[in-house]
């Protein structure tokens, strides 16, 4: 692991990688959009407005998963030193954010015509908005404090205390009366998904995945180039005080 | 395309989703594409 976690070998894999995770993208991204709009039928519920699950629900799988990825990275950080687990950790934060926010802003645009209000005060929904403040105050942490060690050290904690807020998540629908539906994907258990409905389902997620490698291999590679930018010039500045 | 009296709800949807997206793709992009030119 500390192998993969050495920033050469990151760029050298990275540049190898990211061709292929951008063609993942597009192609799994072109094909769940045609999915999705063309071919899916309308539920026998809610009709066509069945059609926003597809960006709905991946957008909601990769905010979670993105946070889960940030805590990791963060516990690698605190117990490892990992170098590059803190710049993982901060890469991701922006993209998780933007996930979580089409999360709840497509969900608003679904709950309108199917519950008839675009919000409510319900566990689902307010533990999402929770989930989206704490990717905002992590990614402010990392900004507000100038010293990166003391500012990594904060944001980790943070985000290591945050994860109690992924649970209560995934399990908001079952603990507590709310509008929203439960869970009908099961990693254990029946999907009481229509096959019709799981395909592009599968490939917007995979999309999303793929988009969310992409994005966070960019603010990586940025972030390392700079790190090294900053301490070639203090080198050059050390040469002219000495 | 006819995804009847709630349509404009499913295409604001996924205009959310593609302005999003594309909006942070671009953003990261940038960003990159400045530091490289920088070093």
């Amino acid at each position: 692991m500390h192998r993969f976690a050495n920033p050469a070998q990151f760029m050298r894999l990275a540049a190898r990688f990211l061709p292929w995770l951008m063609l993942g993208f597009v192609v799994c991204f072109a094909s769940g959009l045609y999915f999705a709009v063309f071919h899916s039928p309308p539920d026998y519920l809610q009709g066509e407005m069945v059609r926003v699950m597809y960006v709905h629900v991946p957008a909601a799988i990769m905010s979670e998963g993105g946070y889960v990825f940030i805590a990791f990275a963060s516990a690698a950080s605190v117990i490892w030193k990992h170098p590059l687990a803190d710049v993982a950790a901060r890469s991701a934060a922006p993209v998780g954010a933007t996930f979580t926010l089409i999360c709840l802003i497509t969900g608003s645009l679904w709950g309108r015509p199917t519950w008839g209000t675009y919000w409510v005060w319900d566990a689902r929904l307010t533990s999402v908005l929770v989930l989206f403040f704490l990717y905002l105050g992590y990614m402010a942490l990392w900004s507000a404090i100038e010293d990166q060690q003391r500012a990594a050290k904060a944001a980790s904690t943070l985000a290591l205390v945050g994860m109690v807020n992924i649970p209560i998540i995934k399990f908001s629908v079952e603990w507590w009366h709310t509008l929203h539906q439960p869970a009908s994907i099961k990693l254990v258990g029946k999907t009481t998904i229509d096959p019709a409905m799981q395909l592009p389902l599968l490939l917007m997620t995979l999309a999303y995945g793929f988009y969310f490698a992409v994005i966070l291999i960019w603010h990586m590679q940025a972030a390392i180039m700079e790190q090294r930018q900053d301490s070639r010039i203090r080198a050059q500045l050390r040469e002219v005080i000495a | 395309m006819n995804f009847g009296p709630h349509s404009n709800f499913i295409f604001m949807s996924y205009a959310v989703v593609l302005v999003s997206l594309g909006g942070l793709a671009l953003v990261s992009w940038l960003r990159l594409r400045k530091v490289r030119d920088k070093s």
